[in-house]
Protein backbone atom coordinates (compact mmCIF):
# COMPACT_ATOMS: atom_id res chain seq x y z
CA UNK A 1 0.00 0.00 0.00
CA UNK A 2 1.30 3.42 -0.99
CA UNK A 3 1.53 5.84 1.90
CA UNK A 4 0.25 9.32 0.99
CA UNK A 5 2.97 11.91 1.35
CA UNK A 6 2.70 14.10 4.45
CA UNK A 7 2.02 17.76 4.03
CA UNK A 8 4.69 20.01 5.40
CA UNK A 9 3.74 20.87 8.95
CA UNK A 10 2.96 24.48 9.65
CA UNK A 11 6.11 26.19 10.88
CA UNK A 12 8.49 23.37 9.98
CA UNK A 13 9.23 24.84 6.55
CA UNK A 14 11.15 27.69 8.17
CA UNK A 15 13.27 25.25 10.12
CA UNK A 16 13.96 23.16 7.03
CA UNK A 17 14.97 26.22 5.01
CA UNK A 18 17.29 27.43 7.76
CA UNK A 19 18.87 24.00 8.10
CA UNK A 20 19.28 23.66 4.35
CA UNK A 21 21.04 27.01 4.08
CA UNK A 22 23.19 26.05 7.06
CA UNK A 23 24.27 22.94 5.17
CA UNK A 24 24.60 24.35 1.67
CA UNK A 25 25.84 27.85 2.45
CA UNK A 26 24.37 30.04 -0.27
CA UNK A 27 21.61 28.65 -2.47
CA UNK A 28 18.74 29.72 -4.76
CA UNK A 29 15.08 28.82 -4.21
CA UNK A 30 15.08 25.93 -6.62
CA UNK A 31 18.13 24.42 -4.96
CA UNK A 32 16.56 24.78 -1.54
CA UNK A 33 13.40 23.03 -2.71
CA UNK A 34 15.43 20.24 -4.30
CA UNK A 35 17.49 19.76 -1.22
CA UNK A 36 14.48 19.61 1.10
CA UNK A 37 12.80 17.00 -1.04
CA UNK A 38 15.96 14.94 -1.35
CA UNK A 39 16.70 15.11 2.34
CA UNK A 40 13.16 14.03 3.14
CA UNK A 41 13.59 11.05 0.76
CA UNK A 42 10.66 12.39 -1.29
CA UNK A 43 8.35 11.67 1.62
CA UNK A 44 7.23 15.28 1.92
CA UNK A 45 4.66 16.92 -0.31
CA UNK A 46 6.26 20.32 -0.55
CA UNK A 47 4.15 22.81 -2.40
CA UNK A 48 7.16 24.55 -3.88
CA UNK A 49 5.22 27.78 -4.39
CA UNK A 50 4.93 28.31 -0.65
CA UNK A 51 8.70 28.40 -0.44
CA UNK A 52 9.03 31.89 -1.88
CA UNK A 53 6.77 33.77 0.53
CA UNK A 54 8.52 31.84 3.30
CA UNK A 55 11.91 32.99 2.01
CA UNK A 56 10.65 36.57 2.00
CA UNK A 57 9.33 36.16 5.55
CA UNK A 58 12.67 34.80 6.77
CA UNK A 59 14.43 37.67 5.04
CA UNK A 60 12.09 40.17 6.72
CA UNK A 61 12.84 38.61 10.09
CA UNK A 62 16.53 39.07 9.39
CA UNK A 63 17.39 35.36 9.51
CA UNK A 64 18.47 35.06 5.90
CA UNK A 65 19.79 37.53 3.34
CA UNK A 66 19.38 37.53 -0.43
CA UNK A 67 21.53 38.66 -3.34
CA UNK A 68 21.22 38.23 -7.07
CA UNK A 69 23.94 36.04 -8.55
CA UNK A 70 24.65 33.66 -11.43
CA UNK A 71 23.72 29.99 -11.35
CA UNK A 72 25.84 27.02 -12.47
CA UNK A 73 24.18 27.12 -15.88
CA UNK A 74 24.91 30.84 -16.19
CA UNK A 75 21.46 32.17 -15.37
CA UNK A 76 20.48 35.05 -13.11
CA UNK A 77 19.23 33.64 -9.80
CA UNK A 78 18.52 34.94 -6.35
CA UNK A 79 20.81 33.39 -3.76
CA UNK A 80 19.90 33.12 -0.10
CA UNK A 81 22.24 32.62 2.81
CA UNK A 82 21.94 32.34 6.56
CA UNK A 83 22.67 35.40 8.72
CA UNK A 84 24.14 35.29 12.19
CA UNK A 85 20.67 35.79 13.68
CA UNK A 86 19.43 33.00 11.43
CA UNK A 87 22.09 30.67 12.79
CA UNK A 88 20.97 31.40 16.34
CA UNK A 89 17.33 30.92 15.33
CA UNK A 90 18.19 27.59 13.74
CA UNK A 91 19.83 26.37 16.95
CA UNK A 92 16.81 27.45 18.95
CA UNK A 93 14.22 25.90 16.62
CA UNK A 94 16.16 22.66 16.20
CA UNK A 95 16.32 22.34 19.98
CA UNK A 96 12.58 22.99 20.28
CA UNK A 97 11.90 20.44 17.57
CA UNK A 98 13.97 17.76 19.25
CA UNK A 99 12.17 18.38 22.49
CA UNK A 100 8.78 18.05 20.79
CA UNK A 101 9.85 14.83 19.07
CA UNK A 102 11.14 13.47 22.35
CA UNK A 103 7.93 14.31 24.20
CA UNK A 104 5.74 12.89 21.43
CA UNK A 105 7.86 9.75 21.42
CA UNK A 106 7.30 9.27 25.14
CA UNK A 107 3.59 9.97 24.89
CA UNK A 108 3.18 7.51 22.04
CA UNK A 109 5.15 4.87 23.96
CA UNK A 110 7.95 4.81 21.40
CA UNK A 111 5.94 2.52 19.16
CA UNK A 112 7.45 3.76 15.94
CA UNK A 113 10.96 4.28 17.30
CA UNK A 114 12.26 0.78 16.61
CA UNK B 1 12.74 41.40 17.94
CA UNK B 2 12.46 39.48 14.67
CA UNK B 3 8.73 40.10 14.76
CA UNK B 4 9.44 43.81 15.01
CA UNK B 5 11.92 43.59 12.16
CA UNK B 6 9.34 41.85 10.03
CA UNK B 7 6.80 44.57 10.83
CA UNK B 8 9.25 47.33 9.93
CA UNK B 9 10.09 45.53 6.72
CA UNK B 10 6.41 45.17 5.86
CA UNK B 11 5.86 48.82 6.69
CA UNK B 12 8.74 49.75 4.41
CA UNK B 13 7.18 47.55 1.76
CA UNK B 14 3.95 49.44 2.24
CA UNK B 15 5.64 52.83 2.05
CA UNK B 16 7.52 51.83 -1.08
CA UNK B 17 4.51 50.58 -2.95
CA UNK B 18 5.91 52.09 -6.13
CA UNK B 19 8.89 49.76 -5.94
CA UNK B 20 6.49 46.82 -5.82
CA UNK B 21 6.39 46.13 -9.53
CA UNK B 22 10.16 45.92 -9.77
CA UNK B 23 10.26 43.59 -6.81
CA UNK B 24 7.50 41.38 -8.17
CA UNK B 25 9.33 41.28 -11.49
CA UNK B 26 12.24 39.97 -9.49
CA UNK B 27 9.99 37.29 -8.09
CA UNK B 28 8.83 36.34 -11.57
CA UNK B 29 12.44 35.96 -12.67
CA UNK B 30 13.03 33.78 -9.65
CA UNK B 31 9.99 31.62 -10.34
CA UNK B 32 10.83 31.33 -14.02
CA UNK B 33 14.27 30.12 -13.06
CA UNK B 34 12.68 27.59 -10.75
CA UNK B 35 10.34 26.34 -13.49
CA UNK B 36 13.10 26.10 -16.05
CA UNK B 37 15.33 24.17 -13.71
CA UNK B 38 12.58 21.74 -12.77
CA UNK B 39 11.66 21.24 -16.40
CA UNK B 40 15.26 20.60 -17.33
CA UNK B 41 15.58 18.06 -14.56
CA UNK B 42 12.39 16.25 -15.56
CA UNK B 43 13.47 16.08 -19.17
CA UNK B 44 16.75 14.63 -17.98
CA UNK B 45 14.66 11.92 -16.35
CA UNK B 46 13.16 11.16 -19.74
CA UNK B 47 9.94 13.20 -19.73
CA UNK B 48 8.68 14.78 -22.93
CA UNK B 49 9.13 18.59 -23.18
CA UNK B 50 5.38 19.33 -22.88
CA UNK B 51 4.85 16.97 -19.96
CA UNK B 52 7.94 18.29 -18.20
CA UNK B 53 6.64 21.89 -18.46
CA UNK B 54 3.23 20.92 -17.12
CA UNK B 55 4.73 18.91 -14.29
CA UNK B 56 7.07 21.78 -13.37
CA UNK B 57 4.14 24.20 -13.13
CA UNK B 58 2.19 21.60 -11.23
CA UNK B 59 4.89 21.24 -8.62
CA UNK B 60 5.28 24.98 -8.15
CA UNK B 61 1.56 25.48 -7.76
CA UNK B 62 0.59 28.45 -9.93
CA UNK B 63 2.71 31.53 -10.51
CA UNK B 64 -0.19 33.92 -9.83
CA UNK B 65 -1.00 32.38 -6.48
CA UNK B 66 2.62 32.46 -5.43
CA UNK B 67 2.91 36.09 -6.51
CA UNK B 68 -0.19 36.95 -4.50
CA UNK B 69 1.04 35.20 -1.37
CA UNK B 70 4.40 36.88 -1.86
CA UNK B 71 2.86 40.35 -2.28
CA UNK B 72 0.80 39.77 0.83
CA UNK B 73 3.87 38.85 2.85
CA UNK B 74 5.67 41.86 1.40
CA UNK B 75 3.44 44.53 2.89
CA UNK B 76 0.59 45.13 5.33
CA UNK B 77 -2.42 43.77 3.45
CA UNK B 78 -5.03 45.20 5.74
CA UNK B 79 -3.58 48.72 5.63
CA UNK B 80 -3.20 48.45 1.89
CA UNK B 81 -6.77 47.32 1.25
CA UNK B 82 -8.06 49.93 3.70
CA UNK B 83 -6.35 52.63 1.66
CA UNK B 84 -7.76 51.18 -1.52
CA UNK B 85 -11.25 51.13 -0.04
CA UNK B 86 -10.91 54.72 1.15
CA UNK B 87 -9.72 55.88 -2.26
CA UNK B 88 -12.55 54.03 -3.93
CA UNK B 89 -15.09 55.51 -1.48
CA UNK B 90 -13.89 59.06 -2.05
CA UNK B 91 -13.98 58.60 -5.83
CA UNK B 92 -17.55 57.33 -5.70
CA UNK B 93 -18.63 60.19 -3.42
CA UNK B 94 -17.08 62.77 -5.73
CA UNK B 95 -18.80 61.18 -8.70
CA UNK B 96 -22.24 61.70 -7.10
CA UNK B 97 -22.08 65.08 -5.31
CA UNK B 98 -25.85 65.30 -4.85
CA UNK B 99 -25.95 61.99 -3.06
CA UNK B 100 -22.86 62.93 -1.06
CA UNK B 101 -24.42 66.19 0.15
CA UNK B 102 -27.68 64.44 1.04
CA UNK B 103 -25.82 61.72 2.93
CA UNK B 104 -23.60 64.19 4.76
CA UNK B 105 -26.56 66.40 5.66
CA UNK B 106 -28.48 63.39 6.95
CA UNK B 107 -25.52 62.33 9.06
CA UNK B 108 -24.90 65.84 10.35
CA UNK B 109 -28.55 66.39 11.28
CA UNK B 110 -28.79 62.97 12.89
CA UNK B 111 -25.70 63.49 14.96
CA UNK B 112 -26.68 67.04 15.82
CA UNK B 113 -30.21 66.13 16.89
CA UNK B 114 -28.87 63.26 18.94
CA UNK B 115 -26.37 65.49 20.67
CA UNK B 116 -28.99 68.15 21.35
CA UNK B 117 -31.46 65.64 22.73
CA UNK B 118 -28.85 63.94 24.83
CA UNK B 119 -27.55 67.18 26.33
CA UNK B 120 -31.11 68.19 27.15
CA UNK B 121 -31.95 64.81 28.63
CA UNK B 122 -28.68 64.88 30.51
CA UNK B 123 -29.28 68.27 32.11
CA UNK B 124 -33.04 68.06 32.51
CA UNK B 125 -33.80 64.45 33.26
CA UNK B 126 -30.77 62.47 34.28
CA UNK B 127 -29.15 64.77 36.75
CA UNK B 128 -31.27 65.83 39.69
CA UNK B 129 -31.07 69.54 40.34
CA UNK B 130 -28.36 70.09 42.92
CA UNK B 131 -30.69 71.86 45.34
CA UNK B 132 -32.30 70.80 48.60
CA UNK B 133 -35.65 69.02 48.04
CA UNK B 134 -35.92 70.26 44.44
CA UNK B 135 -39.38 68.74 44.00
CA UNK B 136 -40.82 71.51 46.16
CA UNK B 137 -39.14 74.32 44.26
CA UNK B 138 -41.45 76.02 41.78
CA UNK B 139 -41.50 78.95 39.47
CA UNK B 140 -44.64 81.00 39.96
CA UNK B 141 -46.54 83.51 37.86
CA UNK B 142 -49.63 83.84 35.67
CA UNK B 143 -50.37 80.79 33.58
CA UNK B 144 -49.26 81.31 30.00
CA UNK B 145 -51.21 79.59 27.19
CA UNK B 146 -48.44 76.98 26.92
CA UNK B 147 -48.58 76.23 30.63
CA UNK B 148 -45.50 78.14 31.64
CA UNK B 149 -45.39 80.66 34.43
CA UNK B 150 -45.15 84.26 33.26
CA UNK B 151 -42.76 86.88 34.51
CA UNK B 152 -43.84 88.74 37.58
CA UNK B 153 -43.57 92.29 38.92
CA UNK B 154 -41.96 93.16 42.21
CA UNK B 155 -45.06 94.50 43.99
CA UNK B 156 -47.32 91.55 43.15
CA UNK B 157 -44.49 89.21 44.12
CA UNK B 158 -44.15 91.02 47.46
CA UNK B 159 -47.88 90.56 48.08
CA UNK B 160 -47.65 86.85 47.32
CA UNK B 161 -44.60 86.50 49.54
CA UNK B 162 -46.16 88.34 52.46
CA UNK B 163 -49.61 86.76 52.31
CA UNK B 164 -49.18 83.17 51.08
CA UNK B 165 -49.43 80.54 53.81
CA UNK B 166 -48.44 77.53 51.70
CA UNK B 167 -44.86 78.58 50.95
CA UNK B 168 -41.76 78.36 53.09
CA UNK B 169 -40.20 81.17 51.15
CA UNK B 170 -40.14 83.02 47.87
CA UNK B 171 -37.30 84.56 45.88
CA UNK B 172 -36.76 86.62 42.77
CA UNK B 173 -34.36 86.76 39.88
CA UNK B 174 -33.72 89.31 37.17
CA UNK B 175 -31.24 89.50 34.33
CA UNK B 176 -28.12 91.59 34.62
CA UNK B 177 -25.11 92.24 32.41
CA UNK B 178 -22.49 94.15 34.36
CA UNK B 179 -19.15 95.04 32.83
CA UNK B 180 -16.32 94.08 35.10
CA UNK B 181 -13.16 96.15 34.86
CA UNK B 182 -10.21 94.47 36.55
CA UNK B 183 -6.54 94.34 35.76
CA UNK B 184 -7.01 96.76 32.84
CA UNK B 185 -9.42 94.38 31.15
CA UNK B 186 -13.13 95.01 30.70
CA UNK B 187 -15.49 92.07 30.39
CA UNK B 188 -19.23 91.87 30.13
CA UNK B 189 -20.39 89.10 32.42
CA UNK B 190 -23.48 86.92 32.27
CA UNK B 191 -25.03 87.62 35.64
CA UNK B 192 -28.28 87.70 37.55
CA UNK B 193 -29.59 89.68 40.45
CA UNK B 194 -31.45 87.65 43.03
CA UNK B 195 -33.34 88.38 46.21
CA UNK B 196 -31.21 88.04 49.32
CA UNK B 197 -32.71 84.68 50.30
CA UNK B 198 -32.38 83.09 46.84
CA UNK B 199 -29.46 80.79 47.66
CA UNK B 200 -30.74 79.78 51.07
CA UNK B 201 -34.13 78.97 49.57
CA UNK B 202 -32.43 76.67 47.05
CA UNK B 203 -30.47 75.16 49.90
CA UNK B 204 -26.99 76.14 48.76
CA UNK B 205 -24.50 78.43 50.39
CA UNK B 206 -21.21 80.03 49.34
CA UNK B 207 -18.04 77.98 49.66
CA UNK B 208 -16.14 81.08 50.66
CA UNK B 209 -17.35 84.20 52.45
CA UNK B 210 -21.05 84.62 53.15
CA UNK B 211 -24.51 84.81 51.63
CA UNK B 212 -26.39 88.07 50.98
CA UNK B 213 -28.10 89.77 53.92
CA UNK B 214 -31.66 91.07 54.07
CA UNK B 215 -30.54 94.69 54.47
CA UNK B 216 -28.40 94.44 51.33
CA UNK B 217 -31.51 93.74 49.20
CA UNK B 218 -32.64 97.38 49.14
CA UNK B 219 -32.29 100.32 46.73
CA UNK B 220 -28.81 101.76 46.98
CA UNK B 221 -27.62 98.96 49.28
CA UNK B 222 -27.14 96.16 46.78
CA UNK B 223 -23.49 96.84 45.85
CA UNK B 224 -22.33 93.44 47.02
CA UNK B 225 -21.56 90.45 44.81
CA UNK B 226 -21.01 86.70 45.02
CA UNK B 227 -18.70 85.20 42.39
CA UNK B 228 -18.98 81.87 40.63
CA UNK B 229 -16.09 79.51 41.26
CA UNK B 230 -15.09 79.74 37.58
CA UNK B 231 -14.98 83.55 37.57
CA UNK B 232 -13.09 83.58 40.86
CA UNK B 233 -10.41 81.31 39.45
CA UNK B 234 -10.29 82.96 36.03
CA UNK B 235 -10.16 86.60 37.01
CA UNK B 236 -9.03 86.57 40.63
CA UNK B 237 -6.52 83.71 40.58
CA UNK B 238 -8.57 81.69 43.06
CA UNK B 239 -7.30 83.98 45.82
CA UNK B 240 -9.32 83.59 49.05
CA UNK B 241 -8.37 87.18 49.95
CA UNK B 242 -10.86 88.31 47.31
CA UNK B 243 -13.51 88.35 50.06
CA UNK B 244 -13.92 91.94 51.18
CA UNK B 245 -12.18 93.30 48.12
CA UNK B 246 -13.82 96.05 46.07
CA UNK B 247 -14.34 95.45 42.36
CA UNK B 248 -15.55 97.96 39.81
CA UNK B 249 -18.46 97.23 37.49
CA UNK B 250 -20.36 99.81 35.39
CA UNK B 251 -18.38 102.53 37.19
CA UNK B 252 -19.79 101.46 40.54
CA UNK B 253 -17.88 99.80 43.36
CA UNK B 254 -19.07 96.40 44.57
CA UNK B 255 -17.78 94.48 47.54
CA UNK B 256 -17.09 90.79 47.00
CA UNK B 257 -18.78 88.94 49.86
CA UNK B 258 -18.73 85.33 48.69
CA UNK B 259 -17.71 82.67 46.19
CA UNK B 260 -20.08 79.85 45.27
CA UNK B 261 -18.80 76.24 45.35
CA UNK B 262 -17.43 74.75 42.14
CA UNK B 263 -20.24 72.20 42.09
CA UNK B 264 -22.94 74.85 42.21
CA UNK B 265 -24.51 75.03 38.82
CA UNK B 266 -26.50 78.15 38.07
CA UNK B 267 -29.07 75.92 36.42
CA UNK B 268 -32.02 78.19 36.89
CA UNK B 269 -30.41 81.34 35.50
CA UNK B 270 -28.88 79.23 32.76
CA UNK B 271 -32.33 78.23 31.58
CA UNK B 272 -33.52 81.81 31.26
CA UNK B 273 -30.38 83.74 30.46
CA UNK B 274 -26.80 82.51 30.37
CA UNK B 275 -25.37 80.60 33.33
CA UNK B 276 -24.52 83.36 35.77
CA UNK B 277 -20.93 84.06 36.71
CA UNK B 278 -21.71 86.68 39.30
CA UNK B 279 -24.70 87.51 41.51
CA UNK B 280 -25.90 90.66 43.26
CA UNK B 281 -29.12 91.38 45.18
CA UNK B 282 -32.19 92.63 43.29
CA UNK B 283 -32.32 95.72 45.53
CA UNK B 284 -35.89 96.86 44.79
CA UNK B 285 -38.59 98.29 47.00
CA UNK B 286 -42.22 98.89 46.12
CA UNK B 287 -41.66 102.63 45.76
CA UNK B 288 -39.33 102.04 42.84
CA UNK B 289 -40.68 102.86 39.39
CA UNK B 290 -39.65 99.51 37.95
CA UNK B 291 -41.56 97.82 40.77
CA UNK B 292 -44.99 98.78 39.39
CA UNK B 293 -47.81 96.22 39.14
CA UNK B 294 -47.43 95.76 35.40
CA UNK B 295 -43.66 95.83 35.31
CA UNK B 296 -43.39 92.11 34.83
CA UNK B 297 -39.71 91.59 34.21
CA UNK B 298 -38.77 89.34 37.12
CA UNK B 299 -38.80 85.59 37.61
CA UNK B 300 -40.54 84.49 40.81
CA UNK B 301 -39.67 81.29 42.65
CA UNK B 302 -41.03 79.67 45.75
CA UNK B 303 -40.51 76.68 48.00
CA UNK B 304 -43.81 74.96 48.81
CA UNK B 305 -44.15 73.89 52.44
CA UNK B 306 -43.70 70.22 53.28
CA UNK B 307 -47.04 68.43 53.22
CA UNK B 308 -48.69 71.02 51.00
CA UNK B 309 -49.71 69.93 47.51
CA UNK B 310 -49.01 71.95 44.43
CA UNK B 311 -52.78 72.39 43.91
CA UNK B 312 -53.16 73.83 47.39
CA UNK B 313 -50.30 76.22 46.75
CA UNK B 314 -51.86 77.35 43.46
CA UNK B 315 -55.25 77.84 45.13
CA UNK B 316 -53.58 79.89 47.85
CA UNK B 317 -51.90 82.17 45.30
CA UNK B 318 -55.07 82.47 43.20
CA UNK B 319 -56.99 83.65 46.22
CA UNK B 320 -54.41 86.39 46.72
CA UNK B 321 -54.46 87.28 43.03
CA UNK B 322 -58.28 87.55 43.10
CA UNK B 323 -58.09 89.95 45.99
CA UNK B 324 -55.41 92.02 44.21
CA UNK B 325 -57.52 92.15 41.04
CA UNK B 326 -60.45 93.46 43.06
CA UNK B 327 -58.21 96.09 44.65
CA UNK B 328 -56.40 97.08 41.44
CA UNK B 329 -58.69 96.07 38.54
CA UNK B 330 -56.68 97.92 35.91
CA UNK B 331 -53.40 96.20 36.83
CA UNK B 332 -54.47 92.58 36.29
CA UNK B 333 -55.86 90.97 33.15
CA UNK B 334 -58.12 87.94 33.55
CA UNK B 335 -56.05 84.94 34.39
CA UNK B 336 -54.84 82.66 37.08
CA UNK B 337 -51.64 81.70 38.80
CA UNK B 338 -49.65 78.58 38.10
CA UNK B 339 -46.60 76.97 39.62
CA UNK B 340 -44.16 74.96 37.58
CA UNK B 341 -41.97 72.50 39.39
CA UNK B 342 -38.30 73.24 38.82
CA UNK B 343 -36.86 69.92 39.62
CA UNK B 344 -37.70 66.34 40.36
CA UNK B 345 -35.06 63.67 40.58
CA UNK B 346 -37.55 61.45 38.71
CA UNK B 347 -40.14 63.41 36.77
CA UNK B 348 -43.66 62.03 36.80
CA UNK B 349 -45.14 61.05 33.45
CA UNK B 350 -47.83 63.71 33.54
CA UNK B 351 -45.55 66.50 34.59
CA UNK B 352 -42.53 67.72 32.73
CA UNK B 353 -40.56 68.92 35.64
CA UNK B 354 -38.82 71.61 33.69
CA UNK B 355 -41.28 73.02 31.19
CA UNK B 356 -40.36 76.38 32.63
CA UNK B 357 -36.79 75.85 31.84
CA UNK B 358 -37.14 76.21 28.07
CA UNK B 359 -34.12 74.10 27.39
CA UNK B 360 -33.30 74.27 23.68
CA UNK B 361 -34.94 71.08 22.56
CA UNK B 362 -35.31 69.44 19.21
CA UNK B 363 -39.11 69.60 19.41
Amino acid sequence: MIQPKSDVLQGTLDLMVLKTLDTLGSMHGYGIAQRIQQASSQMLQLNQGTLYPALLRLEQKGWISATWGTSDNNRRAKYYSLTRAGRRQLAREAEDWRRVVDVMGRVLGDEGAS
Amino acid sequence: MSRFREFVSRLTGFARRRGRDRELNGLHDELQFHLDMTEQQLRGEGMSPGAARREARNRLGGVTQVAEAYAEQRTLPRLESLLQDARYGIRMLLRAPGFTIAALTTLALGIGANTAIFSMVNTVLLRPLPYRAPERLVMLGDREPDGRASNIDFTTFSDYRDRAQTFEGMALMRSWQPTLVAGGEAERLPAVRVSWNFFSMLGVSPALGRDFRREEDRPGQWRVVILSDALWRRRFGGDPAVIGRTIRMNDVNFEVVGVMPAGFEPLISGHFYAPAQIWAPVGYDVAERSACRGCQHLKGFGRIRTGVSREQAIADLNAIRGQLKRDYPAAYPPGEVTTVVLGDAIPGPSECRCSCCSAPSAS
